[in-house]
């Protein structure tokens, strides 16, 4: 993850722990899974303002049917729709629920 | 009132995946406040 | 006239494994992160690919035109443990070379105008005689390589670096030289960044150098350069003032010629394509050739990753290319400037939109639908080098992204996406050099499969990430149609309604002269 969106992260994950929720529009499943892991455990790359830092904030990838139910459905429709199309939602889902349910706290229930 | 009335959200979008600014369309009316909304490219 | 024709290209490599170790990106950065990622730096010399394997692989040889693209995209990814055959791994493609590091150093130096490159003696010589061998190098630029303002001895390189911040340069893991700074306190003339803008002026003249070799124009009647690449050339003052393309052009020997950069990251190239083209039609340039070197910065950008996964760390060329474009007489491709893919402000950046602007609604100017382009190029990308860095396969999605549109817009069925990715994709072979995969590494080989008879159409598509700068969030992107030449009797008979209203007022007139 790009260092300098870690320190919003980071500086976000301080000033308002959990309540802070992370939606990720990543492409490839393990890319989300690496974004998921920066935001709850720590940057696994130890190259950035996370290295080390456990903020445990929820995550969901955009596709996660628990925030997909929160979006407006006729701004999805004319933005993310297509993307259903290309990416493979729910194994992108799948990835960052994985790493949700091992390290994220204050979690949203489906 | 939905699930994330009261959060504060971070979006982490990606050029070829979904960017920022269309997730921020999708959720700013989902009661939670945005806090930033960035994109990223990988290549 | 709003086509013009695309007389010749080029594409090159430089295998640059040791600059890219010291000075790409990722490296550079760990390098200075205070000790964090010594493990990483440790490792990846381990990692590294042999220029002899760089000329073995697939994607490369796709580049240079070793191979063809069919060839290319009959050989099932991954490439790296299908080594291709001796005959086919050779130093010169059909459209450029694979050029090795040493002799790219030397190019280097040729380049510098301001003794701001210092070579080691014996290692400048025998790069020289090296050069002197390239059948595009000239004898001009074999002679600037062996300047003796440019050749010290090894210990006065050592103190430049220890003493004035110069950074070595190396070939066989020795110091062979360094890059000096440019000024004491200007942190737009760094050794750093002066080493990125030589390396990128170098990588483009050697891509002229071929797009001349491949065109047989004599360059001293090249009118034109735009050059299109993501570097800065500037001072202080003005952090980019340029111009890349005259500072290419006169080391190429282009004396005639003269030439500006365009920028857009990504999407550059094409927007440079767009730009030069429609200055041909007008007639206001005889010829163009739009340019663009490559990147040291992103040399090893996914590095932290092959090393992680134990995997070669593949992304060690930097990577230019050369177009020349002509006024269309009937017998080349043609660039059609009447229906061009424009990314507008108020597009937005959804996906959706950035497709929709950029094949769509183009394709819909032309009375046209997805299935009339043989080939759509909007990325092309090596997928072996992101994916491992969970960077996804662009030109798939990207392709996918097309379909996916062509599927909402009633163009085809669904059920039949793969197949149109299929039929209707491109595979990526490029280096992750930022604007240069942007599509245009498909003009070569989309004008080779036109002039085979093969395909009648290709899209080549450029996508911008305006928001790396800060300076907006908006997308970019643009794109153009690559077409088979009409002969020019046809052309001369598809005459326009505004013509014949011209001849008719004419003959009317003539008409009504002879009455009075």
């Amino acid at each position: 993850m790009d260092l300098q969106n870690q320190q919003r992260v980071k500086d976000a994950g301080e000033k308002f722990g959990t309540d802070c929720v992370v939606i990720l529009g990543s492409s490839d499943a393990e890319g989300a899974e690496i974004y998921a892991e920066t935001v709850t455990a720590g940057d696994p790359t130890f190259a950035g303002p996370l290295a080390g830092v456990s903020l445990e904030l929820p995550v969901y990838h955009v596709f996660d049917p628990i925030i997909r139910a929160e979006c407006d459905p006729a701004a999805w429709e004319e933005q993310i729709s297509m993307m259903e199309m290309v990416l493979d939602p729910d194994a992108l889902a799948e990835a960052v629920k994985g790493m949700r349910e091992q390290y994220s706290k204050n979690v949203i229930e489906g | 009132m939905g699930k994330l009335a009261g959060k504060k959200l971070l979006l982490l979008g990606e050029r070829d995946g979904v960017p920022g600014p269309a997730m921020e369309a999708c959720l700013k009316d989902s009661g939670a406040e945005i806090i930033f909304s960035a994109t990223e490219c990988f290549v | 006239m709003s086509k013009v024709g695309i007389k010749s290209y080029s594409y090159c490599l430089n295998h640059a494994p040791e600059t890219g170790s010291h000075y790409g990106g990722t490296p550079w950065e760990a390098s200075h992160s205070g000790g964090k990622e010594q493990e990483y730096l440790n490792a990846l010399p381990q990692h590294l690919q042999s220029y002899d394997h760089a000329l073995h692989y697939a994607p490369n040889q796709t580049y240079i035109g070793g191979i063809s693209y069919e060839e290319f995209e009959a050989i099932p990814a991954p490439w790296v443990d299908k080594p291709l055959p001796d005959e086919k791994s050779k130093r010169y493609g059909k459209f450029g070379e694979l050029m090795p590091e040493d002799e790219f150093l030397g190019l280097i130096s040729a380049c510098d105008e301001f003794e701001l490159v210092w070579l080691e003696k014996s290692f400048a010589e025998s790069v020289s005689k090296k050069l002197a061998e390239d059948p595009v190098i000239t004898e001009a630029i074999v002679k600037r390589v062996v300047r003796p303002k440019n050749m010290q001895e090894l210990a006065d390189i050592e103190k430049e670096v220890a003493e004035r911040d110069a950074l070595p340069l190396y070939h066989d893991n020795k110091v062979v030289g360094c890059v000096r700074m440019g000024h004491p306190t200007d942190h737009c003339l760094t050794a750093h960044v002066l080493m990125e803008n030589l390396a990128g002026k170098a990588s483009g003249v050697l891509a002229l150098l071929h797009l001349l070799k491949n065109s047989g124009l004599n360059p001293l009647d090249l009118d034109f350069v735009i050059e299109c690449s993501e570097e800065g050339a500037g001072d202080v003052g003005q952090r980019a003032g340029g111009n890349f393309a005259k500072a290419i052009a006169e080391v190429a020997g282009c004396t005639n010629a003269s030439g500006c950069d365009v920028r857009g990251f990504c999407a550059g190239p094409v927007n440079a394509m767009i730009n030069a083209a429609a200055q041909v039609a007008s007639g206001a340039r005889k010829n163009i050739a739009v340019v663009a070197g490559g990147s040291i910065p992103k040399l090893y950008m996914n590095s932290r990753d092959h090393v992680k996964k134990n995997l070669l760390a593949l992304e060690d060329c930097v990577g230019s290319f050369a177009v020349l474009l002509v006024p269309d007489d009937g017998t080349m491709p043609v660039m059609r400037l009447d229906v061009l893919g424009k990314h507008t402000v108020g597009a937005g950046g959804a996906p959706q939109a950035v497709t929709s602007a950029l094949t769509f609604e183009p394709l819909q100017t032309a009375g046209l639908t997805f299935s009339d382009v043989d080939r759509f190029a909007p990325e092309l990308q090596n997928h072996e080098i992101t994916e491992p860095a969970g960077a996804g396969n662009v030109p798939l999605a990207n392709i996918k992204m097309i379909a996916a549109l062509a599927v909402m817009k009633k163009a085809i069925e669904k059920p039949a996406m793969m197949d149109f990715i299929k039929k209707h994709g491109t595979i990526g072979y490029a280096h992750t050099q930022g604007h240069i995969p942007a599509g245009v590494p498909f003009i070569g080989p989309a004008c080779e499969l036109i002039k085979e008879g093969k395909i009648k159409r290709a899209m080549i598509i450029g996508k911008g990430s305006l928001f790396l700068a800060r300076l907006t969030n908006l997308a970019d992107g643009a794109s153009f149609l690559i077409e088979a030449p009409e002969p020019v009797q046809a052309q001369a008979a598809s005459v326009s309604k505004d013509d014949i209203k011209a001849m008719i007022l004419e003959a009317l007139s003539e008409i009504a002269g002879k009455l009075g």
